[in-house]
């Protein structure tokens, strides 16, 4: 039972984290390598406004709509001029999380920083004793994430997005200023990446490259989850959270890991066949 | 158009290189994951810039150290040895330190850095060595066994160092080894490991299981009256290594094992590790997690009712920063073993102390790594000089048996390439504080290199 609790609350991280990056990838075309780095912010946001005295929640609150400013900052200062050569942006997005690293690392130093945990021990929940942050990360995560995926599907904005998505230039000639769509969506992407940090941060060790590793789960899951429907994301986050927990259980955490990168291997081979371009349904 | 795409990835791409040329050296190393993806081939590409940040006076080290011409009229000539025979070297000798300044294990740069620089401040104070002046290369490894063979080659060929001394993981001094083989440098290996190492051109002063755990085990268990351990490591060699001593230390004190779990360099998510600790009802938990592993362990154990409180801890390598970023409130109670803490209350210790802080400031205090780099430069000069020459062999021969006071107590090089050295253990007070809660006297590391 307590893991299935693992598995889920792991589902929670990822899916969180590769909401963002599919975001970005479906509505943009851009393979976004600095999505890890947003969520890293979003950390340190944490570090500084816990630091500063402002309430924990609050500040979880506060630190996404920061990380979409950023997002907004970065889409129109580097990836509006790049829109249509996918892979420059790609190189770019790469410079840019060497960037926004060295600058954290600049300012904060190399030194790893932790935040205290706001919920502390555990709650009785199936038999089990499961910690409570944890419950409240899973909870939160799936709210997002249904959220996201109603915005998508029934609001105006998910309609113009997907429009914009299906055919940039005829929702142009519809008064869509697709431009600022894809403002949108880099902005939208930076915040949940930052949601992602913010929640993550009372566990994890917050320092410069802590974003390598959100980013390799994220991607995994945007690789196996694929980038058709909104619904993947929910798919890949439970397939690589079951492969890593399933495998790790029977035999050991790192042939959970390697068989996880491998599924997405067997699963990117399948795939390029049919193309990796990105349709939202 | 396109111009303008150029000229603003160009921007970026120089932002960037100036970034991380300003970033204490350090590039922005991906840690060694397995990248899925088209970012795998980025991340490959990305340590090769990390050209490590040098003092100005270090960069002009000369690629050879024959440079014969170069006699220079200031070098101290009474400093000269007796020996005739042995033609003196002239020119600076070069000091390389070859250390984890980047990546995962980052941290473990400053202290080593730092250390040695106090200790060719000693060194040239007495007159150098061989009568030259000491310099230093530094060679950073990013943690990262690939780069740190290449930092090497460039320290034992392009740089030609006279001695290397390492601070960096068991993984790397693997893939570094052979180069100080080829080339006939000195290798003085200074991080606390797994033990075993046995080569004619290696020196190994770091704590070794025998030393590192040998009393550290019996002492907690009768202190806590607990006898049920688990083994928690990172899945790499020394981990591994020395819970294999581990175990026959735990069986020989009358203890058992409950569990024994490996995770991955740059673990985060530890619940599946946690569920398991939790039920294995253990008594002791011997956590050899590096860095940002442990910290993230320890922020989440206390959650699944395994921290300190439940179940105490015989940590091995947690320093100074770890358990800094961990908190008080987590690690008060937590027992430390290691060979040298900034508490050792010697006249020497407190000097030392007082002057790495006021040259370097209070961020990255002296720790097991510093006082081990500190030791080591200053045992290689002595036995240099002794030996009028900086040849591997002859300073080899002179190294052994050779003790000297350090800022810990004496310290010994033992015949089998290993060191002689007291250990400590230290509680962690509630505020934080480090007590030193028993000390032992210098204990024989049980090597039995015969090179």
């Amino acid at each position: 039972m307590l893991h299935v609790l693992n598995a889920l609350s792991l589902l929670a991280t990822l899916g969180l984290t590769a909401l963002g990056l599919w975001i970005v990838f479906g509505l943009m075309n851009v393979v976004n390598v600095a999505h890890g780095e947003f969520a890293m912010l979003g950390a340190y946001a944490m570090v500084v406004l816990t630091g500063a005295g402002v309430n924990h929640w609050v500040a979880v609150a506060v630190t996404p709509g920061l990380l979409l400013l950023v997002g907004a900052v970065c889409e129109l200062t580097v990836f509006r001029r790049l829109r249509t050569r996918r892979e420059v942006s790609l190189l770019a997005a790469f410079g840019l999380s060497i960037v926004i690293r060295e600058v954290v690392r600049l300012v904060f130093g190399r030194q790893q920083r932790s935040i205290p945990n706001p919920l502390r021990g555990g709650a009785e929940i199936l038999g089990v004793t499961y910690p409570r942050y944890q419950l409240l990360v899973i909870a939160i995560a799936v709210g997002v994430l249904l959220a996201a995926w109603l915005v998508l599907r029934y609001s105006r904005a998910g309609l113009v997005m997907r429009s914009v998505v299906a055919d940039r230039d005829l929702a142009e000639t519809l008064g869509i200023r697709a431009a600022r769509v894809d403002t949108v969506a880099m902005a939208v992407g930076a915040a949940s990446a930052g949601l992602a940090g913010a929640l993550l941060a009372p566990r994890i060790s917050i320092e410069p490259t802590a974003g390598l590793n959100l980013l390799l789960g994220a991607f995994l899951v945007v690789i196996v989850g694929g980038f058709r429907r909104a619904s993947a994301v929910v798919l890949g986050a439970a397939a690589v959270a079951a492969i890593t927990t399933v495998v790790a259980l029977w035999y050991d955490a790192v042939w959970g890991q390697v068989v996880a990168v491998a599924a997405a291997a067997l699963v990117l081979q399948t795939r390029v066949e049919t193309g990796l371009r990105g349709v939202v349904r | 158009m396109k111009r303008i795409k150029f000229g603003c990835l160009t921007v970026l791409a120089a932002f960037a290189l100036i970034v991380s040329a300003c970033g204490d050296g350090d590039e922005a190393s991906p840690t060694v994951t397995l990248a899925p993806s088209e970012d795998a081939s980025d991340a490959q590409a990305a340590p090769e810039p990390a050209e490590p940040e040098t003092e100005p006076e270090t960069e002009q080290a000369p690629a050879t150290s024959e440079a014969p011409e170069a006699a220079d009229p200031e070098a101290p000539t009474e400093e000269t040895p007796d020996e005739g025979e042995t033609e003196p070297p002239a020119g600076p000798v070069t000091i390389g330190l070859l250390y984890s300044n980047s990546g995962p294990g980052g941290v473990l740069g400053p202290p080593a850095e730092r250390a040695l620089r106090l200790a060719v401040e000693d060194i040239n104070a007495a007159g150098g060595v061989n009568g030259a002046e000491v310099r230093i290369e530094l060679a950073d490894t990013a943690t990262d066994p690939a780069v740190g063979r290449d930092a090497m080659e460039r320290l034992v060929s392009e740089a030609a160092v006279d001695v290397v001394i390492g601070i960096h993981s068991s993984a790397t001094r693997e893939a570094a080894r052979p180069l100080a083989e080829e080339f006939d440098t000195l290798y003085l290996y200074g991080s606390l490991y797994e033990g075993g190492e046995c080569s004619a051109a290696m020196f190994n002063s770091g704590e070794v299981p025998a030393q590192h755990l040998g009393p550290a085990i019996p002492w907690i268990m009768e202190r806590t009256g607990g006898t049920r351990w688990f083994l928690l490591g990172n899945d790499y060699v020394w981990p591994r290594k020395s819970f294999e001593a581990a175990k026959r230390i735990i069986e020989e004190a009358g203890g058992e094992i409950v569990g024994e779990q490996y995770v991955p360099l740059g673990t985060q998510d530890f619940g599946d590790v946690l569920a398991d600790l939790a039920a294995a009802d253990a008594d002791l938990i011997l956590p050899a997690l590096v860095g940002g592993d442990a910290i993230a362990f320890e922020l989440q154990a206390p959650d699944f009712g395994v921290g300190q409180d439940e179940v105490a801890r015989l940590a091995n390598i947690y320093e100074e920063g770890v358990l800094g970023a961990i908190g008080p409130e987590l690690t008060a109670g937590m027992i430390v073993t290691l060979g040298y803490v900034k508490e050792v209350d010697t006249a020497a210790n407190r000097s030392f102390v007082e002057r790495y802080v006021s040259e370097f400031g209070q961020d990255f205090p002296p720790n097991t790594f510093a006082a081990h780099v500190y030791e080591l430069a200053l045992l290689w000069a002595a036995a240099a000089n002794d030996a009028g020459t900086t040849g591997t062999a002859d300073v080899s021969a002179a190294l052994k048996g050779r003790s000297i006071d350090s800022v810990r107590g004496t310290v010994t090089v033992t015949g089998s390439r290993h060191l002689a050295q007291p250990m400590f253990l230290v509680e962690i007070a509630p505020d934080g504080e480090q007590v030193i809660v028993e000390s032992f006297e210098p204990l024989d590391p049980e090597e039995g290199c015969t090179l």
